[in-house]
């Protein structure tokens, strides 16, 4: 994994996604996969620092019923598919690493927005109070999606 | 310039100091209140900078500057601090005054007294001339910090979101909202987990050549193969429910 000054920087890796699903971006971005609470199936999130807040596709959070309760805390968010009404509400995900390629990065409790208004399947990894606690790197050459805790967050290992 | 009678003293309100300076120069001096017999000065800064101005004896608002509101009818310097007002004398000079200082202080704690309706306490820091008057309001004045901390979260702006509600906390700010806000705020606790996900690149590679004509549906893939596609996330899975797979597919909507 990669290093710094000698000392672990990341503890894991997975190959990412750049070439739009579907084609519903017009350009390249980068999309990590996640794995949800309680469930087994990976599926991807678009990784956006310079999203405020993590989003949680619609289905998902149906899923785990995070939708319709008064769970969390109401918000209005604006995003570029114009001002979202919903709620932030805390979700457990997993950012897997992949098969020997070093530990994955579990993140119990994370805040994430979710809308009954929200486009259908599309998740958002943004940087408050996600990717400000791990430290990520990026391989465009082998898509490679570097991360590990940066210890801003409590730990807890295994 | 304002000038309030103070009996046997004056009260002035003045701009910023530093403005003062600017604009005043050395004359600055004549524009004070030329008949004051002794010139204070209320300083809600540092005792420094009116003092210069004023003359020997200076009267200041001792605070550290953090978190103080000022008062707006009390623009000459008289601070709040987190709701408790300190209106600090000192100085030997002050024996040579002592009328002088009793009426000022006098009428400022009936000043301050007015402001904030609250009850007053005299102490002493020691020796006969070093003061402090301290007005606690009998009412709290806290900040809004549950709606001021709502406003910053809906404003994006998780790092004044989280100072407030340590400052709240701190304050002894209880209740359900502080708690929900704490858990919005909280910061998510990362560990590692040696569970990993298989290596996903024929996934990719069939997103690459196949997506284009499965738009609309959720999919299930696994390795280069489709296994399931719904019109909804919960038609995929009651498909998926009904398969034996050997890995967990990687799911997707395809836009």
């Amino acid at each position: 994994m990669l290093k710094l000054d000698g000392a672990d920087f990341t503890i894991g890796r997975a190959k990412f996604f750049d070439d739009p699903p579907g084609g519903g971006e017009p350009t390249a971005k980068v999309f990590i996969r996640i794995v949800l609470e309680g469930q087994d199936t990976p599926i991807f999130a678009q990784l956006d620092t310079g999203s405020p807040w993590s989003i949680l596709a619609r289905e998902h959070a149906e899923e785990l019923g995070l939708l319709g309760n008064a769970d969390g805390m109401e918000k209005n968010l604006s995003t570029r598919e114009g001002m979202k009404a919903g709620r932030l509400v805390k979700v457990s995900l997993t950012i897997p690493a992949d098969e020997d390629e070093g530990q994955s990065l579990d993140i119990p409790e994370a805040t994430v927005f979710v809308s009954e208004d929200w486009p259908v399947g599309r998740s958002f990894i943004g940087y408050g109070g996600l990717i400000e606690l791990i430290r990520i790197g990026l391989d465009p050459q082998e898509n490679y999606f570097y991360f590990g805790p940066n210890g801003l967050g409590e730990q807890h290992p295994e | 310039m304002t000038i309030a009678d103070l009996g046997t003293a004056r009260f002035s309100e003045l701009p910023a100091s530093q403005a003062f300076s600017q604009q005043q120069g050395k004359a600055s001096l004549n524009r004070l209140p030329p008949e004051l017999p002794e010139r204070q000065s209320l300083s809600g800064l540092t005792e420094g900078f009116w003092h210069k101005y004023a003359g020997r004896l200076w009267l200041s608002y001792a605070t550290d500057m953090m978190d103080v509101d000022i008062i707006p009818s009390f623009t000459a310097g008289i601070v709040r601090l987190r709701g408790e007002t300190t209106l600090q004398t000192r100085g030997a000079v002050l024996s040579q005054n002592r009328d002088l200082l009793a009426a000022i202080r006098s009428r400022a704690l009936k000043l301050l007294e007015d402001s904030h309706r609250g009850a007053m306490t005299i102490r002493s820091l020691g020796g006969d001339y070093d003061i402090d008057i301290c007005v606690r309001p009998s009412l709290p004045e806290k900040p809004p910090y549950v709606s001021i901390i709502r406003a910053f979260i809906d404003e994006d702006k998780l790092a004044a979101a989280r100072k407030l509600l340590a400052t709240a906390i701190s304050e002894g700010e209880r209740g359900m909202e502080i708690e929900t806000l704490q858990t919005v705020l909280a910061l998510p606790k990362v560990r590692p987990s040696t569970k990993t996900d298989a290596k996903r690149d024929k996934e990719y590679q069939w997103l690459q050549r196949f997506a284009a004509a499965h738009r609309g549906k959720w999919v299930a893939i696994s390795g280069e193969e489709l296994v399931a596609e719904g019109h909804s996330l919960k038609e995929l899975r009651a498909k998926l429910a009904g398969l034996a797979l050997a890995k967990p597919p990687l799911v997707h909507f395809i836009s």
